[in-house]
């Protein structure tokens, strides 16, 4: 899977968190712009692991603090 | 790199190590200026029972001291206690496994071997040194713990403390830790943390389902007398499997203790560093 398309699948799940609609670039943060206390947090997290078939470790999860950061991740661990 | 240099020795403001506690001290006064009593500010004068103490003047009935057994005026856990002050002195002043080891210990942690019927028994201060000590010795670096998501925080620790790889399920959830168990990578080493009772929601977790792992540690601080001893089912499906649990709270004293079937537990003892660190007092050994 592409960067682009990981991104596109995540974009979908992060839908129903974002409750405000605001948008997403990659510089855009979790938990000052998103404003994702730790449960939705781990809700988000368990979605994206569902999805892509992977775990994130929360040892992992404290070095991604924003949306690129994420979906680099994610392209990185579905791929290995 | 000229350029960078110029940057990184260019003088800048100094940083207040302190600053970030600013907004909790704001809280905090805000709260005491709205009239709220300081809840951070409680002090037991005397304590009348398990159960009532005057606190900052007023008698009071105590609900949040986690004394469930009510064992703490018991006068045979008094007796004992007077008596180990009396015999050893009022502590070891010395790590368990350098010179702080009293006759009493050993005996408190044969008795509890006992009563589990178990193989192995090791005795912490309190229910936190036990979950730093074990869980951060059971699983290092390169390991992975797979924990219920509503964990105590001293198991939290435990997992930080030993560097391992900290994968939550969600609450009591069978089928979030399956799935997370077999994406593991092949080959890293795998513990499962669950509690017998949870803390903050006061549920038990699923154990019959949760418990054919093969490393399996069960945090039991708030279950201790309170759930049956040893589930017949949990028994049954443990038969051959090395499990760990933890006791604690319920007993007058604070007392962590992990018990198991594995023949390294002794090995164990010497690499819990809150084990090595830890100075117990002289009245834990004979709760």
């Amino acid at each position: 899977m592409t960067p682009t398309e990981v991104e596109a699948r995540i974009r979908d799940l992060i839908e129903p968190f974002n409750k405000k609609g605001i948008a997403i670039a990659d510089a855009t943060t979790f938990a000052g712009d998103l404003e994702f206390d730790s449960l939705t947090v781990m809700d988000f997290v368990a979605e994206i692991e569902d999805e892509f078939d992977v775990i994130i470790s929360m040892n992992q999860q404290a070095e991604i603090e924003n949306w690129g950061q994420l979906v680099a991740a994610v392209h990185k661990l579905q791929d290995s | 790199m000229a350029t960078a240099m110029t940057e990184i020795l260019a003088p800048t403001e100094p940083v207040d190590l302190l600053a970030k506690f600013d907004p909790i001290i704001q809280t905090r006064e805000a709260l005491l200026a709205a009239g709220v009593e300081d809840p951070f500010n409680l002090v037991m004068e005397q304590v009348l029972s398990p159960t009532r103490a005057i606190c900052n003047g007023r008698d009071t009935i105590l609900l949040g001291t986690y004394n469930y057994m009510g064992m703490t005026f018991d006068p045979d856990v008094i007796a004992a206690g007077k008596a180990a002050m009396e015999d050893f002195g009022a502590g070891t002043t010395g790590s368990r496994v350098l010179n702080g080891t009293f006759r009493d210990h050993r005996d408190v942690e044969a008795a509890l071997r006992e009563f589990y019927a178990m193989d192995h028994a090791m005795v912490f201060s309190t229910g936190y040194q036990a979950n730093l000590g074990i869980i951060s010795t059971l699983a290092g670096k390169g390991d992975y713990i797979i924990l219920d998501i509503d964990s105590h925080a001293s198991i939290y620790d435990g997992c930080a403390m030993g560097n391992a790889e900290i994968v939550p399920f969600r609450h009591n959830d069978v089928e979030a830790l399956e799935k997370r168990l077999k994406r593991i990578p092949e080959g890293a080493g795998k513990l499962v943390v669950l509690e017998g009772v949870y803390s903050m929601m006061g549920d038990v977790a699923p154990l019959k389902e949760m418990v054919h792992h093969r490393h399996l540690f069960q945090e039991r601080r708030h279950g201790w007398g309170l759930l049956r001893l040893e589930p017949p089912e949990v028994r049954s499906a443990a038969t051959g499997v090395p499990s760990l649990r933890l006791y604690r709270r319920a007993a007058a004293l604070g007392d962590g203790l992990e018990r198991d079937l594995d023949p390294q537990a002794d090995a164990r003892r010497e690499q819990a560093r809150a084990s090595v660190g830890e100075q117990p007092h002289t009245a834990q050994g004979p709760a």
